[in-house]
């Protein structure tokens, strides 16, 4: 008993510190752009297929990683300046229907390069077997994907703590308009804040592979649980991005122990209840950091 | 230095500003006066490119600035110091003047915290934490910081207690005595008098007075008409 709620407390973990960087991503988005970023799941989508190519044609997971993190962020910054951009000032309803409108354009063109079938990879071979913790054995590369999202959640935390950019980005989320009456071009920031959204997206996805089936649609499932962890956690926060992604995974593996059918209805059950009685979220109106 | 020259101005279809026409000279302290919703917001967002005019033009020492971001305007030398502040809330005092510090110019940031004791003591602060009058220091700190040529005022005594803005305006005029060129818009024709050289009253989006203190100050009809004194 204690080795499968340890073992589910890690796939917890696990999925859990995934969904943190999906959901760090769309807060960092809607913090700065104030739009829900309805494609953020097909970006997460896209980052596995592009990391997955070009695993397959570098023989290097690490290469594919971080290639497909900035082919993915490129994208993101092409759709910013180029599709979204021009539509701030009009109806919000204009960018829902754009990046719904894009999240099928992208969803259907990984269905025609890649294909519909699902696929499997394995983790790198580094990373490959398990570590024995004495009353039970883990894989390896689990323990790698927590340990490496923690050290890059930390290091964006470091980034907006503590540096002169963080701290633009941090009163640019406040007050846009006053920041850009000091001479900072916000919307080159805002920008490149979409393209590190999405690229984090991407390398979610990209750590993930080794563990899911890969498939064209597997961002919807993503995008509504990271949903849930901004509904609780309270969007545009990043601690609240932080425990409302570690909650979800956690909850989700811990009721699979009692019942998998119900382990992801289980954190709509929490949303429900969130959104009645504190709809701002945990962290929410607390700031960006 | 700066000049407007009928300046039109809309918010969508509601025409607020209809044909400003004002100059500031480099040295010179201007006051735009006026009542709630006459037009002196507005006219400082046309200024900045925030709401940029419809018709018309702004000319900042000899360029006009028709076209230009708020960033690039304030990059050619203009200071904003918003209605309300907009001190970002969650960063330090300090981080507040860390980002608007721009090189080149007198107003480091040790400099700024020797003219504002009050801000110097709380520099670890979150802006949040702030009263209203070191919030009123900490905007005009970071835009002397940010290191205008001119810098545009909005309102820095509303919402203050009479203690605050007898500090407000030592501050004015010592920043005057610095040689820095203002622009103030402002409802307290007392505080526009004791700092200003030269004063305009706008009245729904139009300038219906110019003059100087002295003339200001005698003119009982021209306060009782647009100011309500
Ligand atoms: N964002 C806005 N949209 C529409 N009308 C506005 C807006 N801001 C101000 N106004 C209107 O413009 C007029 C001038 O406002 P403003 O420039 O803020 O005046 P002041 O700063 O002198 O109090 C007012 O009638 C006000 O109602
Ligand atoms: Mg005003």
């Amino acid at each position: 008993m204690l080795e499968l709620l340890v073992s589910q407390a890690l796939n917890g973990l696990v999925t859990g510190m995934s969904l943190v960087l999906v959901a760090v991503g769309l807060s960092i988005i809607f913090g700065m752009l104030r739009i829900i970023n309805f494609a953020h799941g097909v970006f997460y989508a896209l980052g596995v297929y592009l990391a997955y190519s070009l695993t397959q044609a570098t023989g290097s997971f690490f290469l594919g990683l971080v290639g497909s993190a900035l082919l993915t962020g490129l994208l993101g910054i092409v759709v910013e300046a180029g599709l979204l951009r021009p539509l701030y000032s009009e109806d919000p309803h204009y960018h829902l229907l754009l990046l719904f409108g894009l999240a099928l354009i992208f969803e259907e063109g990984i269905a025609i390069v890649w294909g519909l079938e699902g696929r499997t990879t394995h983790p790198p071979a580094l990373l490959q077997g398990t570590v024995d913790l004495g009353f039970t054995k883990v894989a390896l590369y689990r323990l790698f994907l927590i340990a490496f999202t923690a050290v890059l959640v930390l290091l964006i935390w470091l980034f907006l703590r503590t540096t002169k950019y963080g701290a633009i980005l941090r009163a640019g989320v406040e007050w846009p308009e006053m920041v850009e009456c000091l001479g900072i071009n916000i919307r080159r920031l805002f920008t490149a804040g979409y393209g590190v959204g999405v690229a984090l997206a991407a390398v979610a996805g990209t750590l993930m592979t080794p563990l899911v089936t890969i498939e064209p649609l597997m961002g919807n499932s993503i995008l509504v649980e990271s949903f849930v962890v901004v509904v609780l956690g309270g969007l545009g926060n990043f601690r609240g991005a932080l425990f409302g992604g570690l909650f979800v995974g956690l909850v989700m593996n811990l009721t699979a122990i009692v019942s998998p059918e119900f382990s992801n209805t289980v954190i709509f059950v929490f949303m429900a209840a969130f959104l009645l009685l504190k709809p701002e979220g945990l962290f929410g109106g607390k700031g960006v950091v | 230095m700066l000049e407007l020259h009928g300046v039109h101005t809309y918010y969508g279809k509601s025409h607020i500003l209809h044909g400003i026409d004002l100059q500031v000279a480099e040295g010179e302290v201007v006051t735009l006066l006026g009542r709630n919703g006459a037009g002196k917001t507005t006219t400082l967002r046309s200024i900045m490119g925030l709401t940029p005019p419809r018709r018309g033009e702004v000319r900042f020492c000899g360029k006009a600035l028709t076209g230009m971001r708020p960033y690039e305007i304030s990059r050619l030398g203009l200071g904003y110091v918003p209605e309300n502040r907009l001190i970002f809330t969650e960063l330090t005092v300090l981080e507040n003047l860390t980002i608007a510090w721009r090189p080149g110019h007198p107003w480091t940031i040790e400099r700024v915290l020797d003219t504002f004791p009050g801000l110097a003591a709380r520099r670890t602060h979150r802006g949040r934490a702030l009263s209203g009058g070191e919030q009123q220091m900490l905007a005009i700190a970071r835009t002397l910081v940010n290191g205008p040529r001119l810098i545009l005022l909005d309102e820095p005594s509303e919402g203050l207690a009479p203690l605050i803005v007898q500090a407000i305006k030592a501050l004015l005029l010592e920043l005057k005595r610095e040689g820095v060129t203002l622009l103030v818009a402002e409802q307290n024709l007392e505080l526009c008098l004791a700092v200003a050289d030269r004063h305009y009253i706008i009245d729904q989006g139009v300038i219906r007075y110019q003059g100087t203190t002295q003339d200001l100050r005698r003119n009982r009809q021209v306060q009782e008409a647009f100011l309500g004194v």
